[in-house]
């Protein structure tokens, strides 16, 4: 009598294991949802469940956000984890949020991780995690993604053509978004991190940085 | 479009002065004289006789493509006063296609026609087609200001796309950040989008800096139903 029970326990067991091996661990998930450059980072952080001692998250309304002092100020942009978030085999010991605005070049926000390990290994191991990956782009011992946005255009549309190219500024009525791994602020560690610049109005950011506010550069 | 009447008037000034030196008028110029009529029918907002008079001195006068140009302007101009939309964008049209060299602001008149007309689709590409070539309002390569960046808002909200036209209006802000009515626009849009506490600041901003003279009923009552006067 108990024997068939027994069975039908051990195969629910089995099956609850492989769906759990099949399904992205949040430390995963999380970075992948990061990697979009998006809203879809801070709605996830709402839910996810983070091993202990990792991000410090706030909520903000619908969505929470890893805790910095303050974007704008320098030197209270930045957390330190107190426990790396391992993903994939990396490990990410912090993370960035910093916004400002430049006479002449526009709106600059940059939000993201600082990872041990050079720009290489980092990406990887990162790469298969990375949305869009098929994008990126080595050059000058950094790897990116980047696309641009008409202003006007409809607000979830990004074009893969006529960027402004590294070091040029993005033309006033644009907005250019990158994905970016590069060589970090100490030796051994990269910086990945999401950009948006250019002509980065508050309509955009209620869209993409639901965790700011939206004025804040105003 | 008060700009078009003035340039109006400048260039048929010249064929006032041809006109007004003949002692016996020629039958030449007394063909002319109906391009005069048209300029005096503008300025006394004559618009019934400007479009008479701007009909005779297209049809009786072999004019050098630049006064044509003019000319079917100031026939758009009497057109749109009286609201007749399509034939405001049928002549401003020619004035586009007459002119040797048109300006992009021509183009940005146009796409306001046909929002005028019931055409937001037709005026989104219009400002989308300066854009597309570069042509700012001064010129081609030298950068989009506010006037690009409003008209693109207005036609992106009748289309009901109303962050864009809110983003729209914000570009076109950094540039102009005193145009009172961008404020109000994109107070428009924001209320659209539920945000009615960005639509508050933008109404506020609107409030202190309109001239009070060209604010009509429609404007006073979405300042009323935000509780907000004009000082």
């Amino acid at each position: 009598m108990l024997r068939p029970l027994l069975s039908a326990l051990c195969l629910l067991a089995l099956a609850s294991q492989a769906q759990g091996q099949t399904t992205a661990a949040p430390p995963d998930q999380l970075f992948s949802d990061f990697s979009r450059c998006d809203a879809r980072f801070f709605e996830t952080l709402n839910t996810a469940s983070l091993p202990a001692g990792t991000l410090r998250v706030a909520k903000q309304g619908n969505v929470s956000a890893p805790v910095v002092m303050n974007p704008l100020q320098e030197g209270g942009r930045y957390q330190a984890f107190e426990q790396p978030l391992v993903v994939n085999g990396v490990r990410l010991v912090g993370y960035h949020n910093e916004a400002m605005s430049l006479p002449n070049v526009g709106n600059l926000l940059f939000w993201g991780f600082v990872a041990e390990g050079s720009v290489s290994d980092v990406a990887e191991r990162l790469k298969p995690l990375i949305a869009d990956h098929a994008r990126l782009v080595a050059e000058r011992g950094s790897v990116s993604r980047a696309d641009i946005r008409r202003v006007g255009d409809p607000i979830g549309q990004w074009r893969t053509e006529g960027l402004a190219g590294p070091g040029v500024a993005t033309p006033f009525g644009f907005v250019e978004r990158t994905l970016s791994l590069e060589k970090g602020p100490t030796d051994g560690r990269t910086k990945i991190f999401c950009s948006l610049q250019g002509t980065v109005t508050p309509a955009l950011l209620q869209v993409y940085r639901p965790d700011l506010n939206a004025n804040l550069l105003d | 479009m008060p700009n078009a009447s003035i340039r109006g008037f400048a260039l048929l000034a010249v064929a006032a002065v041809i006109t007004g030196c003949a002692h016996q008028p020629t039958p030449a110029e007394l063909n002319l004289q109906h391009c005069v009529n048209t300029s005096k029918a503008m300025r006394a907002e004559q618009n019934q006789q400007v479009i008479q008079e701007s009909e005779l001195c297209l049809t009786k006068n072999t004019l050098p493509p630049k006064i044509k140009s003019t000319v079917y302007l100031l026939q758009s101009v009497a057109y749109t006063n009286l609201k007749q939309y399509p034939q405001a964008i049928s002549a401003r049209e020619k004035s586009i296609a007459t002119n040797p060299h048109p300006e992009p602001r021509a183009i940005l008149e146009l796409s306001y026609l046909y929002r005028l007309n019931g055409n937001p689709q037709k005026a989104l590409e219009l400002v989308q087609s300066n854009l597309d070539a570069g042509l700012g309002e001064n010129g081609k390569g030298a950068g989009f200001n506010m006037p690009t960046f409003y008209h693109l808002g207005l036609a992106l909200y009748d289309l009901g796309q109303y962050r864009e036209a809110a983003e729209a209006y914000s570009a076109g802000l950094i540039k102009q950040p005193d145009y009172a009515w961008a404020y109000y626009q994109r107070a428009l849009a924001y209320d659209r989008l539920g945000d009615k506490e960005n639509a508050r600041r933008d109404l506020n901003q609107f409030a202190k800096r309109v001239d009070p003279s060209s604010v009509e009923a429609q404007h006073k009552a979405q300042l009323a139903a935000y509780q907000i006067k004009l000082p």
